[in-house]
């Protein structure tokens, strides 16, 4: 098993894994919405949602390290893309200086608020994916009304992401196998032509592999057996997630 | 009944280059054939062209049904066809969405889906295979699983592009004894001359788009001379100092 980065921990019958996809997609939603709407005034419920990733993570049995990991793969673009906001200040704010350098307060407040939203959405997409067989999740999306089409192109990605990244292999391995001193702009030059070539083979595979699905009587739409069954603990599941998710808005004064 | 008849069948790419020039030939059903012939010979052009999702000029009868716009729905189910790269066969997630695919085009009820999916998966030997995904399988494995997304579907004619190529021996014999025990029409393609000989009763020659012979295969395929003028070679098991010399003896040797 050459890719198994993807596929780690989908299979486990802790109650998260047991858990229908639909309630994980629909959990993952509302607490997105909750988490994206709180105001840096009550920026302290962040802290508090950060609960209930903490707690699925804890009820899949798998290890917190390895959450943290994926983590923080995918944590540094959001850190690189939010890292200039704090040198902009508002219009009708005035700069303070630290060390030389103008910063906003408000612009570092936003930076803050970001990030910690950022790291939330991320840790219960992260948690919440991973427990999931990616045939349910797929299902789950299918049952959400998620259009067939979109279901469909996530499912040939899938399946075929790792046959590309093997052709991508095999490429470079030839290329490398001859190519002795090249200058810098031979190189790319092979790179770019090598870039043509597998579109050109995705493109073929893609034919042939149209020719396979239409020999066996595809007319356009793709049917898939669902056999998602929403049961009792789902339904438990949801509400004891929704009280908590609700538990800060008890601090809001009438 | 004629499983397939060909009368002067051709097909062109679509840059004009032909592939099969005005080829006639028919299969009785329950005939096992193997298509041979050099690379570029056309013969997984005419393995396409068998089940209409490439369709060519001349006359093309399966199952005594001319092959047309309104009868193709019903001639792919009864022509399976075993594309030549399994990775090409299999594309949905699972193995078992893969072998569901086709009886769900078919409209079958889930339960029918899902007990045709387990008895293909059984009659090539792999299961327990549901819920595994093709990327973790190894090439002969996929080989099977593609064989058996055609399985499911219950054809009448199965049409495969050199099943055995690229496999290991297990595997390879894992092929061929499901070929010989299988009791369908079977037309498949192929360079592995030995396993043609193990599995089909008749062998078709093709080169440059033409049938250049068409013979019991046991005859055929140990004649070197028209083996050799096609770029073909004597299957191994004919490759000895008597067999070569004459057909009679070497009848006794495949007796034996």
């Amino acid at each position: 098993m050459k890719h198994e980065f993807l596929d780690h921990h989908r299979e486990g019958n802790s109650l998260v894994h047991l858990f229908d996809p639909r309630l994980k997609l629909l959990m993952m939603m509302v607490f997105i919405i909750m988490v994206v709407t709180v105001s840096y005034e009550r920026k302290q419920w962040l802290l508090f949602y950060l609960v209930i990733p903490i707690a699925f993570a804890g009820l899949s049995r798998i290890s917190i390290l390895h959450f943290l990991s994926k983590l923080f793969k995918l944590y540094p673009m959001i850190f690189l893309i939010t890292i200039l906001i704090p040198f902009f200040p508002l219009p009708n704010e005035t700069p303070r200086q630290f060390f030389g350098i103008a910063i906003s307060i408000s612009g570092l407040q936003k930076f803050f608020l970001i990030n910690a939203k950022s790291i939330l959405v991320l840790f219960i997409s992260i948690v919440l994916t991973i427990t999931t067989d990616f045939m349910m999740l797929l299902k789950g999306l299918e049952k959400l009304r998620v259009p067939p089409i979109m279901t469909a192109i996530v499912s040939f990605m899938y399946r075929f992401i790792f046959l590309l990244i093997d052709e991508v292999e095999r490429m470079l391995m030839a290329y490398q196998s001859r190519y002795l001193r090249l200058s810098l702009g031979k190189r790319l030059k092979i790179i770019a032509n090598m870039i043509g070539m597998l579109f050109i083979r995705t493109y073929e595979r893609g034919e042939r592999i149209y020719l396979a699905m239409e020999s066996r009587g595809f007319q356009g739409t793709i049917h898939t057996l669902n056999d998602l069954r929403w049961k009792k603990t789902d339904t438990i599941a949801a509400v004891i997630f929704l009280s908590i998710l609700l538990v800060p808005l008890l601090s809001i004064p009438f | 009944m004629l499983a397939v008849k060909a009368e002067n069948l051709s097909y062109s790419y679509p840059d004009g280059t032909p592939a099969l020039q005005e080829i006639s030939f028919s299969v009785p059903e329950g005939e096992k054939m193997a298509i041979v012939g050099p690379n570029g010979s056309g013969k997984s052009t005419l393995i396409t062209l068998l089940n209409g999702v490439r369709q060519g000029k001349g006359l093309l009868e399966i199952l005594s049904l001319s092959l047309n716009r309104s009868n193709l729905p019903q001639i792919k189910q009864w022509v399976g066809v075993v594309f030549q790269n399994p990775d090409d066969q299999l594309f949905c997630p699972t193995i078992f969405e893969d072998i569901a695919f086709g009886p769900l085009n078919q409209g079958l009820p889930a339960d029918e889906v899902r007990q045709r999916v387990e008895n293909a998966l059984q009659s090539v030997g792999l299961e327990g295979y549901q819920k595994r995904s093709s990327f973790h399988l190894s090439f002969g494995e996929r080989k099977l699983a593609s064989l058996a997304t055609v399985v499911a579907m219950d054809p009448r004619i199965i049409a495969l592009d050199e099943p055995t190529s690229n496999l290991d021996l297990s595997h390879r014999r894992k092929i061929i004894r499901w070929l010989q025990k299988n009791p369908h029409t079977i037309i498949l393609t192929t360079h592995d001359l030995d396993m043609a000989l193990d599995t089909c009763q008749r062998v078709m020659i093709l080169n440059k788009g033409k049938i250049v012979a068409d013979g019991r295969s046991q005859e055929l395929l140990s004649d070197r001379m028209i083996l050799e003028e096609n770029d073909l070679e004597l299957p191994l098991r004919m490759q000895t100092p008597h067999s070569v010399k004459k057909f009679k003896s070497m009848q006794k040797i495949n007796n034996r």
